[in-house]
C-alpha cells in the first residue's frame, strides 16, 4: 500500500495526528501505531477527521476475554482501542474500510509488552469498531492518549492506503522484501540471516509437514530464555508462557501451517509480536482447520532483529518447499 | 566486498539505507532491460525482482446490478493471495465463498463470532466468512495460502457494521477456513449469497497476489 502520511513525535505528548487530505479517496487504509510511554500510563483512542462527537462504537476483547462494547449511549467520542491504560510500549495494526457512503469499519490488533522482561507475558487486544459517518472519506487520523502519562519521543503513527486499481502493480512503497528462504530438502530450521534492520517487520511462513511439526521463532540466534508469549488456540482461554527459549506456537501440527506475523523492531525496546496462524489438521473437508492467535515479545532492549530462525520442535520435519518470507519498512 | 553485477547497462544503483555493521542495506540494480535486481547477501546472489514476487492486483469486481454473486476469475496462479471484500447486502444477505466453481462438499471452517466459542463446520459446499445472515455491510480481509498440491488455507477477519448508527456496536468474526482441493491453484473466487435477497450495488471484491 502507498504511504499516505506519518507523524513521529519529537517531543512527548498526548496526540499524534496524521493528516493526508492531499491524498484523499483511498477506500482501504492500514494504520500502524508504535507508541512508547516511559512515565505513567497511556492508552490509545482513535478518531477520524477530527470528529469528537459521539459517532463511534467499539468492541474489544482483551487477552482473550469476553467482548466488551461501548457506543454513543456510553458517550464515547472516539474509539478506545485499548481497554486498559498501561505504562508500556504498544504496537497496533489497524485495517479500515473507507467507503464514502458507508459507515467506516475498523479491525484492530494490538500487543503491549507487559511488565518488562521475559518473565512477564505481553498483553493483547482485538477489536472491531466503527465510525458512523456516511458522507466523508477519512483524510485524518488522530491517536490520542487520555491516560495520566504521555507518549514518548519517537512514538509514531503511519497511515497506508490504496484503491487497488485492477490489473496493476499497486503503489506499494511501504513493505519491501528483505529476504526469503525456501527449503530445497526436508529440514528442521528455516533461517534468514542477515536481514536488513527495519523498524517494522512482516513475516509470512508456509510450513509443510513431513510428520508432526512445531513452529518456534527466534531472533538473532538468541536461544536464551528471553521470550514470552500469550497464545489463544481455537478461541479458548489465553495461555501464557514466559522465559522461553523461543516464541513457541503450535508444537504438534500434522497439517500444513500458514502464519502471518507483524513485529515492532525498536533497538532499545522489547520487540513486540502479533502473530496469527492456522493449520489444516487432518486432510479433507471433514476436518476443520485449527487457528492460533499470539502476542509475544523478545525481551532484548539493545539490538535490532537482523536474523530470524524458525525451528521445528516436532518429531517430524519441515518438508521441501516450506518457506519463510520477511518484509520490512522503517 | 566485491560482487559481480548482473548483465545489462546500469540504469540505477541505490541503497535504501546506509549499510552498517548491523544494517546490511539493500543494493538495487536496475538495467536497461527494465529488470531490477537486489543483492541477497544471505546467498551472495543477485535476485531478480520479478512480477511474480511483487504484490499485484490480480482482479477487482464491483457489483453494478443487485444480485447474488460477485466473481473474480482468471487469476494468475500466485502462491499467496490477499482478498478485500466489502459486502453490501440489500436485505438479509450473507457472504459465502467458493473457489474455482467447486460446488462439492469440500470446504471446512472454524468460526468465532464476537469472541465466542469456535463453531466448526465441515464438508460444506461454500465457505463462510461470517456466520450471521444480517442486513449489514461488512468488510472481510483474508490471507490465503494457495499451494497447488496442498489444501488451501485461509485466515480471515470480519467487521460487520451492526445496526446503523453509533448507538449500535459492530460485530466481529474470526475464521480460518480450508478448501480441501490438492490439485489446483485458486484461479476463481466467487462471493455467493444463499439467502432469498440480494447483494447490493457497489459491493467490491479485490484479489491481490504474489509468489
Amino acid at each position: 500500500m502507498q504511504e499516505l502520511g506519518r507523524t513521529r513525535l519529537t517531543a512527548s505528548g498526548d496526540t499524534i495526528t496524521v493528516d493526508f487530505a492531499d491524498k484523499p479517496n483511498k477506500k482501504f487504509l492500514k494504520i500502524i501505531c508504535a507508541l512508547k510511554s516511559v512515565t505513567d500510563v497511556t492508552n490509545a483512542n482513535l478518531t477520524f477527521n477530527n470528529d469528537t462527537a459521539t459517532n463511534y462504537a467499539k468492541r474489544t476483547s482483551e487477552n482473550g476475554g469476553a467482548d466488551a462494547t461501548l457506543d454513543s449511549d456510553d458517550a464515547i467520542t472516539n474509539i478506545p482501542l485499548l481497554p486498559t491504560s498501561r505504562n508500556l510500549p504498544k504496537f497496533i495494526i489497524i485495517d479500515v474500510e473507507n467507503f464514502k457512503t458507508q459507515e467506516k469499519l475498523v479491525n484492530a490488533s494490538s500487543v503491549d509488552q507487559g511488565t518488562a522482561g521475559a518473565a512477564n507475558a505481553p498483553n493483547r487486544v482485538e477489536g472491531a469498531h466503527k465510525w458512523a459517518n456516511t458522507t466523508d472519506f477519512i483524510t485524518r487520523v488522530d491517536i490520542v492518549n487520555s491516560g495520566a502519562g504521555d507518549y514518548d519521543v519517537g512514538s509514531e503513527v503511519i497511515v497506508l492506503g490504496s484503491n487497488f486499481p485492477d490489473g496493476e502493480d499497486f503503489d506499494d512503497n511501504f513493505w519491501k522484501e528483505l529476504g526469503r528462504k525456501e527449503l530445497d530438502a526436508v529440514g528442521d530450521t528455516i533461517t534468514i540471516n542477515p536481514i536488513q534492520t527495519k523498524k517494522y517487520l512482516k513475516v509470512v511462513k508456509t510450513l509443510i509437514p513431513s510428520g508432526t511439526i512445531g513452529d518456534e521463532m527466534s531472533f538473532n540466534n538468541d536461544t536464551g530464555t528471553n521470550y514470552a508469549r500469550r497464545r489463544q488456540a481455537n478461541g479458548g482461554t489465553d495461555a501464557t508462557a514466559v522465559s522461553e527459549a523461543a516464541i513457541k506456537n503450535v508444537q504438534t501440527a500434522s497439517g500444513l501451517m500458514f502464519t502471518v506475523t507483524y513485529i515492532l523492531n525498536l533497538a532499545n525496546q522489547e520487540k513486540l509480536v502479533i502473530m496469527e496462524s492456522m493449520n489444516a489438521t487432518t486432510a479433507g473437508a471433514a476436518n476443520a482447520p485449527n487457528r492460533d492467535e499470539l502476542a509475544a515479545k523478545w525481551s532484548n532492549t539493545t539490538d535490532l532483529i537482523s536474523r530470524i530462525d524458525n525451528t521445528n520442535a516436532g518429531g517430524g520435519d519441515y518438508a521441501k518447499g516450506s518457506e519463510m518470507i520477511i518484509y520490512g519498512s522503517d | 566486498m566485491t560482487v559481480d553485477l548482473p548483465i545489462g547497462i546500469l540504469r540505477g544503483l541505490s541503497t535504501d539505507t546506509k549499510p552498517t555493521s548491523v544494517n546490511h542495506g539493500t543494493l538495487f540494480f536496475e538495467t536497461d532491460t527494465g529488470k531490477t535486481f537486489y543483492w541477497n547477501s544471505n546467498i551472495s546472489e543477485w535476485i531478480e525482482q520479478t512480477d511474480e514476487k511483487r504484490w499485484q492486483v490480480l482482479g477487482v469486481a464491483v457489483l453494478n446490478v443487485a444480485g447474488d454473486s460477485l466473481i473474480v476469475q482468471n487469476l494468475k496462479p500466485r502462491k499467496y493471495l490477499k482478498c478485500l471484500f466489502v459486502c453490501l447486502p440489500s436485505t438479509s444477505a450473507n457472504g459465502r465463498f467458493r473457489f474455482n466453481g467447486d460446488t462439492g462438499s469440500n470446504y471446512a471452517d472454524r468460526v468465532s463470532a464476537n469472541g465466542g466459542a469456535d463453531a466448526i463446520l465441515t464438508s460444506q459446499t461454500t465457505t463462510p466468512l461470517f456466520g450471521n445472515h444480517v442486513n449489514n455491510p461488512k468488510i472481510s480481509i483474508f490471507d490465503i495460502l494457495n499451494l497447488k498440491n496442498q489444501e488451501k488455507l485461509i485466515i480471515c477477519h470480519v467487521v460487520e457494521r451492526g445496526t446503523a448508527g453509533a448507538a449500535n456496536p459492530p460485530n466481529r468474526g474470526e475464521t480460518v477456513n480450508k478448501w480441501a482441493n490438492t490439485t489446483e491453484k485458486i484461479n476463481k473466487i466467487e462471493a455467493i449469497n444463499n439467502t432469498a435477497n440480494d447483494f447490493d450495488v457497489g459491493m467490491t471484491l479485490i484479489v491481490l497476489g504474489h509468489d
